[in-house]
């Protein structure tokens, strides 16, 4: 319904998208990238350009619902942003990476704050080094809790595909973890 | 006995909530928002009619590239035919020229093997 009155042209349905998709792409960004992320406003500007673009050019599988089609979107526009932090970071030392802490772990003591910060920031790193197609699965079914069949359709792939990138992903997710910790100690 | 599945590192990230803007922030980016959407959707309806009418318009190309290509091969042809009669008018004194040295040339030879 909204879909049609946004390819037929209604002068209220941008306005309408915005309400129903900014949440799921908020969070998606968030939960990648981190709260205080600068690029924030311009991956949801980016995230709505490409639901809108998908849309008119029927690129969208409408089996899915739009919610889980931009959190899908959203969850690749952030992981290329985080890819491209980390080779930033390689290449010209940038120190971009911002170091937030979870609203929940804000009350603990510092040492508990500088720990959570610590963790956070390997698990991006991780998460920035794994297979782009692997991350991807990973992110959907783990932080935007999308069940394997829908990831599948999202992505148009078969169930053994997801399922395959989903166990690599994570392996790979572990063995990152595991190197990552060793450097640190 | 079915096996629980560990929790997933990535549980971690889920806690990172998105910092809430205030008012003001919220109904400018929502306004912003909404006209890029705007524009973006103005672009695509154009972009959607032009394509739309592209299969005419390619029709029209195509003709008119059918009657450019047989102008441009009767064209070649004729010139083709034109640079060969100028060729065969070329040669053909050439040959004469050269059938009436040999002759000479073979007239003289016998002349000398026969005085020996």
């Amino acid at each position: 319904m909204l879909i049609d009155a946004l390819v037929a042209g209604h002068p209220r349905a941008g306005d309408v998208l915005y309400t129903r998709l900014i949440r799921v792409i908020e969070w998606s960004i968030c939960r990648v990238l981190g709260q205080q992320s600068t690029e924030r406003e311009d991956l949801v500007q980016a995230t709505f350009e490409q639901v809108v673009t998908t849309l008119y050019r029927n690129t969208f599988a409408r089996g899915c619902s739009l919610t889980s089609w931009a959190a899908a979107l959203s969850s690749r526009l952030a992981l290329t942003e985080l890819r491209t932090r980390k080779r930033q970071r390689r290449h010209f030392g940038q120190p971009v990476e911002i170091l937030d802490l979870p609203i929940a772990a804000q009350d603990r003591d510092a040492e508990a704050q500088a720990a959570t910060r610590q963790a956070l920031q390997q698990m991006r790193t991780a998460l920035a080094e794994i297979h782009p197609d692997n991350a991807e699965v990973l992110v959907l079914r783990e932080l935007s809790e999308l069940e394997l069949p829908e990831i599948a359709q999202l992505l148009n792939l078969s169930m053994t595909a997801t399922y395959t990138r989903l166990s690599r992903g994570k392996k790979e997710l572990a063995e990152r973890l595991a190197l990552l910790a060793e450097d640190r100690s | 006995m079915k096996e629980r599945e560990p929790p997933s590192p990535l549980q971690l990230l889920k806690t990172s909530e998105p910092l809430p803007l205030t008012p003001t922030a919220e109904a400018a980016r929502r306004q912003r928002v909404v006209e890029n959407i705007d524009v973006l959707r103005a672009n695509l309806h154009a972009e959607q009619q032009q394509r739309a009418a592209r299969p005419f318009a390619l029709a029209q190309t195509l003709a008119s590239r059918s009657i450019l290509a047989s102008r441009s091969l009767l064209a070649s042809q004729s010139s083709f035919a034109a640079r060969g009669k100028w060729a065969v008018a070329a040669a053909l004194p050439l040959a004469a020229e050269l059938g009436v040295v040999l002759t000479q040339l073979r007239q003289s030879t016998t002349f000398e093997c026969g005085r020996r």
